[in-house]
């Protein structure tokens, strides 16, 4: 799915008071894309994101999809999200079913649900979980089913909003590591908010590095590394070493305009 | 020793205690019936139709009120719940009513309905809606965003979201509420009939009291206990049935 977003801006009201969040954001996402955006905590990028999704209405510009505006959230963009949002009372396999069994997508027959729930249970490596509740099983396991639950909607975009920033380190990096392998697979375009250099650059085609609020899109910065990337080479060294220089810059900018 | 050892052990002494303290003469068997005379004239009263007969007509009244509540008490909570408007309207006459104890509605609701069934099922009713009433509508209240968000990016609509997603989590809240609600229809079925009845567990232990049959009082004392914790293992039973996911919670 192609993403456009022209002119996008979006205030919170605060009382009477429109308090701006995102100012003038103007990107072009390429289907397949993995797109990372990268800025501080409350800077918009969640709010963009959510716009995306249809969750939030901009206040001004639009959001294009394949080139006809966003009408609120669909299957067609599925998210991710920080929380996990698992439904606690559904196991493994159901939660991965859910959007399966919507009135809207059940056009699948039963036996085929059965094999796509079997084929994303073993896309994510939760084989022998699915009978497990949310709560029987790890943070980065239940991640994990969020991912598999998103893509089973067989989405045109992917929409994740800081999925891996509640996991640590360590379980963080495997996760980065079968996002990128599960992309590769399915060449799905993948909005991945972030407020981890690294991981920006570890993930993405290009990052869009946001500054402080009122956002907006500060520089685009492409990472043309060979995948998988390796995370101790100096290219990708490099590669960090921009994104710190700009989102330096968009802070300075920012407080420049900003006393 | 585990833990429902402890729990057998605690009534056990208590009720050896007790036993004791009768049989040796400290406390006036008119006062206080040991427990083997309270069996006894347990099954007495049972084998002689007594008991089942009067339990049978307290339970009749106190689950037909009881059911009427929990289900119209999910009902206008979950539409509280859901709806502002319902909950503007609706919020300041729950708040009016519900601080005016049970038996002060009882003299009303025999002036409308008379001394017969209906009158007491109303109070029961009255009495137990509020816990299941107020436990769904804070339940509906607090199902998180982002579980709501993640159904609709999945496609659901918004009959979906609601029997899918606010039911389920709604449903551990509502067994909870249910199970105060027993506790209090226990209680305020009991006092009902002590007021208004010639039949029932609470009739049957005033009049033994009014008759000096202080084992007949026991006996019933005992029933109604019995009632009440069968009652609330079998709520807790049925929870643990429909709601898999939240037993396990309470577990960890």
């Amino acid at each position: 799915m192609k993403i456009d977003a022209i002119g996008l801006g979006k205030d919170f009201t605060l009382g009477a008071v429109g308090l701006p969040v995102l100012q003038n954001v103007n990107v072009s996402i390429a289907d397949g894309e993995f797109v990372c955006l990268l800025g501080p905590s409350g800077c918009g990028k969640t709010t963009f994101l959510r716009c995306v999704a249809g969750l939030d209405q901009p206040t001004r510009g639009t959001i294009l999809l394949d080139g006809s505006p966003v009408r609120g959230p669909g299957p067609d963009r599925s998210m991710v999200f920080q929380d996990y949002a698992l439904f606690p009372w559904y196991t493994v396999a159901q939660n991965i079913q859910f959007g399966l069994t919507t009135r809207r997508n059940c056009r699948r027959r039963r036996h085929d649900l059965a094999d796509v729930t079997r084929d994303l249970v073993a896309l994510v490596g939760l084989q022998g979980f699915e009978r497990a509740f949310p709560h029987q099983i790890s943070g980065g396991m239940r991640q994990r089913v969020g991912i598999a639950r998103a893509l089973a909607v067989d989405p045109g975009a992917l929409l994740m909003d800081e999925p891996f920033a509640a996991i640590d380190a360590i379980t963080r990096e495997a996760l980065q590591q079968q996002l990128v392998d599960i992309w590769s697979r399915t060449q799905k375009t993948v909005l991945f908010v972030t407020h981890s250099v690294d991981e920006a650059a570890y993930l993405g085609d290009s990052v869009h590095v946001f500054g402080p609020r009122p956002a907006t899109i500060h520089e685009t910065v492409a990472i043309e590394l060979p995948r998988p990337r390796d995370k101790t080479s100096p290219d990708f060294i490099a590669a960090v070493g921009q994104l710190r220089r700009s989102i330096d810059a968009a802070m300075h900018v920012a407080n420049g305009a900003a006393p | 020793m585990n833990s429902s050892a402890r729990r057998l052990v605690s009534v056990l002494v208590l009720v050896a205690v007790w036993e004791g303290a009768v049989r040796l003469g400290l406390v006036p068997a008119f006062f206080l019936a040991a427990p083997s005379t309270i069996l006894f004239q347990i099954v007495k009263l049972v084998e002689s139709g007594v008991l089942p007969q009067n339990a049978g007509a307290s339970m009749i009244r106190m689950l037909s009120g009881y059911l009427l509540a929990l289900a119209s008490g999910v009902v206008v909570g979950g539409l509280m719940g859901w709806f502002r408007w319902a909950d503007d309207v609706l919020d300041p006459l729950v708040e009016l009513v519900r601080p005016v104890s049970p038996l002060a509605i009882l003299p009303l609701a025999i002036l409308w309905l008379g001394i017969g069934q209906a009158s007491k099922i109303f109070v029961i009713w009255y009495a137990c809606i509020f816990p299941v009433l107020l436990n769904t509508y804070a339940a509906v209240r607090s199902v998180p965003k982002s579980t709501i968000e993640a159904a609709w990016t999945l496609g659901a609509s918004p009959d979906e979201v609601l029997r899918r997603v606010v039911f389920f989590h709604c449903l551990p809240p509502i067994f909870t509420g249910a199970r105060i609600s027993f506790a209090v229809g226990m209680i305020v079925i009991i006092a009902a009939e002590m007021v208004a009845a010639d039949r029932g567990l609470g009739y049957m232990i005033l009049t033994a009291q009014q008759d000096f049959q202080t084992a007949d009082l026991y006996a019933g004392i005992v029933t109604i206990a019995a009632i009440g914790f069968v009652g609330d293992r079998f709520i807790r039973w049925l929870r643990t049935r429909i709601c898999p996911w939240y037993v396990e919670i309470e577990q960890t």
